[in-house]
C-alpha cells in the first residue's frame, strides 16, 4: 500500500552545511509520526522541505505516491499539506477570526461553510472563541500557537506538520495544545510532529524517528525507543533510566 | 449562547463605517457647495482627490506596497475620455493628428468615464504583470519608473495629446454632486474589496509575506487584482479631473505634483484604513487651501501676510514628514469607525462583557 507521505533519500544543504543527508521516512494515512532529535538534527529543515519552502538537493517527497518536485509552497497547501512553523507566523495585525479564515483560502467555501469550520476550531480551542475579535499580535504565546494550529486546520489538511508546538509554552497551555493534537489524531489526520520534548511527543505518536546530524538513526514505537534508552543518549549524550520517557 | 443569524443586521454592520463617512461627506458637500462658487469648486476638487486617493489606497492599503505610479492611470484615463468626448468639430481643429475613428466620434460623458476607466484598468493589467512580481522598495521604484515612461510618452505624443500645450474643449460636467457620487462609489468599492476574501488574503500578505506563501495565498495574483481595480478607480479620478477643469496638460509636472499630494494624503491619514483615506484627504485639502490663500496674501487685522509661491508644497511635505515621525500609522492609526454594539454579533463560546466581569 502506498504511504500517505514518503520521503526518499532527501538531502538539503544551506551553502556548505548539509542539514539533511539522504534521509528517508514515511507516514501512513492517519498516522502520527514524531521526529525527535537535538538542535541541528535537521527536523525543522525536513518539514520546510516537505512544505516546499527549502529546495531539495537530491531525493524526492511523495504525497500519496505523487512526486511534489516543482510544486510551490502555496500549491502544496492546495494539495493538503499544512505547516505550523516554530515561529508560529500568525498575522499579528489581523484578528483571530480573520487569521482562521485565511487558513481556508485554498478551499472553495461559502461564507456559511467557512463560519462552520471556524466554529469547529473554536470548539477545539475555546480560548480562541473568547479572543475571536482580538488582534493576533495581542494574544499570548499559547493562544498564538493555538491560532497557528487552528489556521492550519482550516485548510483541512491531509498532512499536518507541527514544529515544536510546546516551545516556550506554560505546561498547562502545552496540555491544551497536546489535547487538541490527540483529538486530531483520533479524527484521522496524518500528523508529522517535531518535538524536543520526547515524553510529550511519545504521549500522542504512533511511531517516532530519532534524528541526528541530518539522518535517521533509529525508528520505532514510543515504547521501543524508550526501552532502548536511545533518546537520552541522543538528546542528552547520556544513558538514563528508560522509564523516564515512557508516556 | 450563539447569536441567531440576521442578514439585515450583518449587512448594516458591514456597511456602517462606509455609511458614516458617506453621511459626513454628504453634509459637508451640502454646506460648502452652497457657500460660494469658489467654495463649491474647492469642494469638487477635494472630492475628486478623494477618488484618486481611494484608488491608490485599494492597492497600497491592502498590499503594503507604496506605488508612485498611479499618476500614469490619471493621465491615460483623462486623455482617453478627452479623445471621445471633445466635440467632433473642435477635435478636427485642435487634434488633427487623431485617427479618423476617434476624430469622428463624440460620446456621452458617462461613455467617456467608462472609456477612461477601462483603458486605465487594461494598462494596470499590462503593467501589473511584471511589476507585481516585485516587493518592497523595488516595487515602489518600478512603479515610479512606470509613471515616468507614461508621462514622457504623453508629453511627446503631441499629435494625440498636444503635450505641454493645453488640450481644451472637454465638456465640463463635473460639479460637487457628480464628484460626491464618484467619491462615495470609490469608497464603497474600496470597502467591499478590503472586506472581501481577496482583500483579507492580500492584507495577510501585507503583514507577513513569507507566512502568506506558507498559508497557500497566491500573493501575485491578488496583488494584480488589487492593482487593476486600483488603476480603474484612480483612472476615474483622472477623468473627473479633466472634465472638472475642461482642459488637460502635461506641463509643469502637473501629474507628478498631484501624485505627491495624493501620496501625502494617504500617508497622513493612514495607509491601512479607509477612514485614513477620508481623514487624510480632508485634512490636507484644508491645509493646502489655507497655504494657497497665504501664497496669494491674506489680510489679517490690516496686516497683509504672504508666503512665497511654492511654500505650499514644502509645508505639505513637512506635514507628511511630521506624520511619519509622530504617527507612522497616520491620523486614523489604521482603525475604522467602530460598529455600534447593537449591530455586532458574537462568536459561539465568546464571553459577553458581563460574563468577562465575573470572577
Amino acid at each position: 500500500m502506498t504511504p500517505h507521505l514518503q520521503i526518499e533519500d532527501v538531502s538539503v544543504t544551506y551553502g556548505a552545511v548539509r542539514a539533511l543527508n539522504r534521509l528517508s521516512i514515511h507516514a501512513a494515512k492517519g498516522e502520527t509520526v514524531a521526529l525527535i532529535g537535538p538542535n541541528g538534527a535537521g527536523k525543522s529543515s525536513l518539514l520546510l522541505a516537505i512544505a516546499g519552502v527549502v529546495p531539495l538537493r537530491s531525493g524526492a517527497v511523495r504525497l500519496e505516491g505523487r512526486d511534489l518536485a516543482g510544486q510551490e509552497p502555496e500549491q502544496r497547501v492546495g494539495l493538503g499539506i499544512s505547516l505550523v512553523p516554530e515561529t508560529r507566523d500568525v498575522f499579528k495585525k489581523l484578528s483571530t477570526h480573520e487569521n482562521l479564515l485565511i487558513g481556508a483560502s485554498r478551499r472553495r467555501l461559502t461564507r456559511a461553510q467557512m463560519q462552520a469550520d471556524a466554529d469547529r476550531i473554536y470548539a477545539l480551542f475555546p480560548r480562541l472563541a473568547e479572543r475571536h475579535n482580538h488582534m493576533a499580535g495581542f494574544l499570548s504565546g499559547g493562544e498564538q500557537q493555538m491560532l497557528a494550529i487552528g489556521r492550519a486546520l482550516m485548510a483541512e489538511p491531509g498532512l499536518l506538520m507541527l514544529d515544536e508546538p510546546s516551545l516556550g509554552l506554560a505546561p498547562v497551555v502545552t496540555d491544551a495544545v497536546y489535547a487538541a493534537i490527540a483529538t486530531l489524531r483520533d479524527q484521522g489526520t496524518t500528523i508529522l510532529l517535531v518535538e524536543q520534548n520526547a515524553a510529550r511527543a511519545f504521549s500522542v505518536c504512533d511511531r517516532a524517528y530519532l534524528m541526528q546530524a541530518g539522518q535517521v538513526i533509529e525508528e520505532g514505537s514510543a515504547e521501543t525507543l524508550s526501552a532502548r534508552g536511545s533518546v537520552e543518549s541522543v538528546l542528552f549524550g547520556r544513558s538514563a533510566p528508560a522509564k523516564e520517557l515512557r508516556p | 449562547m450563539p447569536d441567531q443569524q440576521n442578514p439585515l443586521r450583518d449587512m448594516a454592520a458591514w456597511l456602517w463605517p462606509w455609511a458614516v463617512w458617506a453621511v459626513l461627506l454628504l453634509v459637508l458637500t451640502l454646506i460648502f457647495s452652497q457657500i460660494s462658487p469658489a467654495m463649491a469648486r474647492i469642494t469638487t476638487d477635494t472630492l475628486i482627490r478623494l477618488v484618486i486617493v481611494t484608488g491608490l489606497y485599494i492597492f497600497v492599503g491592502n498590499s503594503g506596497i507604496l506605488s508612485f505610479g498611479h499618476g500614469a492611470f490619471l493621465i491615460v484615463a483623462a486623455y482617453a475620455s478627452a479623445w471621445v468626448t471633445i466635440p467632433v468639430a473642435m477635435k478636427g481643429v485642435i487634434l488633427p493628428g487623431l485617427p479618423e475613428m476617434l476624430r469622428g466620434i463624440q460620446i456621452s460623458p458617462l461613455g467617456g468615464l467608462v472609456a477612461g476607466v477601462v483603458l486605465a484598468a487594461v494598462l494596470g493589467l499590462l503593467a501589473g504583470i511584471p511589476l507585481m512580481r516585485l516587493s518592497g522598495i523595488a516595487a515602489s521604484i518600478a512603479t515610479f519608473a512606470f509613471f515616468i515612461v507614461i508621462s514622457v510618452i504623453y508629453n511627446n505624443w503631441t499629435d494625440w495629446t498636444k503635450g505641454t500645450a493645453s488640450l481644451v474643449g472637454l465638456p465640463t460636467w463635473v460639479g460637487p454632486w457628480a464628484a460626491l457620487a464618484a467619491a462615495l462609489t470609490a469608497l464603497l468599492i474600496a470597502w467591499a474589496f478590503q472586506n472581501s476574501r481577496a482583500g483579507l488574503l492580500l492584507r495577510a500578505s501585507r503583514e507577513d509575506l513569507v507566512a502568506a506563501h506558507g498559508a497557500g495565498i497566491r500573493v501575485m495574483r491578488l496583488r494584480l487584482l488589487a492593482f487593476v481595480l486600483s488603476a480603474a478607480v484612480a483612472g476615474a479620478g483622472g477623468v473627473l479631473l479633466g472634465h472638472n477643469n475642461g482642459a488637460l496638460t502635461t506641463a509643469n509636472n502637473v501629474y507628478l505634483n498631484l501624485s505627491f499630494i495624493v501620496i501625502a494624503m494617504l500617508v497622513v491619514g493612514g495607509i491601512r484604513s479607509m477612514s485614513g483615506v477620508v481623514v487624510g484627504t480632508l485634512v490636507l485639502s484644508v491645509l493646502a487651501e489655507i497655504f494657497r490663500r497665504f501664497e496669494t496674501g491674506v489680510d489679517i487685522g490690516g496686516v497683509m501676510l504672504q508666503i512665497p509661491g511654492g511654500t505650499r508644497e514644502v509645508l505639505l511635505g513637512l506635514c507628511m514628514l511630521l506624520a511619519l515621525i509622530l504617527r507612522p500609522d497616520g491620523l486614523s492609526r489604521g482603525r475604522e469607525i467602530r460598529v455600534p454594539g447593537i449591530l455586532r454579533g458574537t462568536r459561539p463560546g465568546a464571553k459577553t462583557k458581563k460574563e468577562e466581569a465575573l470572577p
